[in-house]
């Protein structure tokens, strides 16, 4: 059970990226909101294997723009991990600009999933289908706006100068989150767009 | 009649109890830190406890860490004189999830008004939808991301930013 307590070993102070508090709260975080979507998607397939309607109503979905938006999704994570390599490697100014490109794509998703939203013929209370649609993807775009909130935070710190590469436990966190949206995102891109071809 | 016997029963209780009070005032020795000779860290502190109750944090190796010697259960032994200080700021420890093994100094933040506010303004967001208030509740959920982004506010003081002080300074307090 217990070894021998090493008393002299020097410990981290503060907050440090992955031993902080905000680490696990944001873990904590990311387990609630992750069994939100597990519901909220068991519903879907329940209720789709339940329905009598045709599946999905209005035929299959175009998936050319939201496969587009899928991978600027995609690529904003990406360039929110680059700026955290960039800070720990001491390159400030490219940390920067990957956080400003990570926030930039982050808009352009609401902006053409608000688009497509709008293109749609059928809306919350149309049909069954309709509901699920904007409640599952309605939720999903909160989480990308508290996202590109807490990445607009990120930036201004940085551009502050609060972090280097021995202190950035505020970009871990934070990217973490983001990274979280966005593997969400592939659930419910997959749900909607991509499984109603395979049936 | 049994309720009055029951009564009786409890007085002469109660006045067992009186009685013990007064003769343990007059007679009988002042007991020690650990009368029973417990077995769990409460009963390591002295009697009456100081107000600090443990002026490190000690560590704890078993179960019965004033036993370890006399069950000898296991290698390590628990050390309640040795520990960390702590004492710059408020300070506590961070342990690792499964083996509470000691992993970081954690600084603990000071008070804040911004939990208030934050509930306040949440309060307020659910009367803005009851009331069909759109803009109203946009605002205020602005005031709770608002409030929220001042109260995680990096700070020099809980080294969540780029500290003043050199590196490698104030980095063991063992």
């Amino acid at each position: 059970m217990a070894e021998a307590m090493p008393l002299q070993q020097p410990l981290p102070v503060g907050s440090e990226s992955k031993h902080s508090g905000g680490w696990w709260g944001m873990l904590a975080l990311i387990a609630t909101e992750g069994s939100l979507f597990a519901y909220l998607l068991f519903a879907y397939f329940y209720l789709a294997s339940q329905t009598e309607q045709h599946w999905p109503p209005e035929g299959l979905p175009i998936l050319f723009m939201p496969g587009i938006n899928t991978l600027i999704l995609l690529t904003s994570s990406a360039c929110v991990w680059a700026s955290e390599r960039c800070i720990q490697l001491r390159q400030l100014p490219w940390a920067l600009a990957s956080m400003a490109l990570a926030l930039i794509l982050g808009v352009c998703f609401v902006a053409i999933q608000l688009n497509e939203w709008s293109k749609l013929t059928y809306d919350m209370a149309t049909n069954l289908y309709g509901s699920l649609y904007f409640t599952i993807t309605g939720f999903h775009m909160l989480h990308v706006i508290v996202g590109l909130i807490i990445l607009s935070a990120l930036l201004l710190w940085m551009a502050l100068g609060y972090f280097d590469h021995r202190r950035y436990a505020a970009v871990t966190i934070g990217g973490l989150y983001w990274h979280f949206v966005d593997v969400v995102w592939l659930f419910v891109f997959t749900t909607f767009y991509l499984l109603p071809y395979l049936y | 009649m049994v309720s009055t016997i029951g009564t009786f029963v409890f007085a002469v209780g109660i006045l067992i109890f009186l009685v013990n009070i007064l003769v343990s005032l007059k007679r009988g020795a002042t007991a020690t830190a650990n009368p029973w000779d417990a077995p769990t860290l409460e009963w390591a502190a002295a009697s009456p406890a100081p107000v600090y109750n443990f002026a490190v944090i000690p560590f704890i190796a078993s179960r019965h860490p004033l036993w370890e010697d006399r069950l000898d259960e296991s290698a390590g032994r628990s050390s309640l004189e040795q520990g960390y200080l702590l004492m710059e700021g408020r300070e506590t420890i961070g342990t690792t999830p499964l083996d509470a093994m000691p992993d970081v100094i954690l600084k603990m933040p000071d008070d804040s008004f911004m939990p208030f506010f934050l509930g306040l303004f949440g309060a307020l967001v659910f009367v803005g939808l009851l009331l069909h208030a759109r803009d109203f509740t946009l605002l205020m959920a602005l005031a709770c991301s608002l409030s929220l982004m001042v109260w995680l506010w990096p700070r020099k003081a809980l080294i969540q930013r780029v500290p003043d002080i050199e590196y490698d300074k104030g980095v063991a307090h063992g």
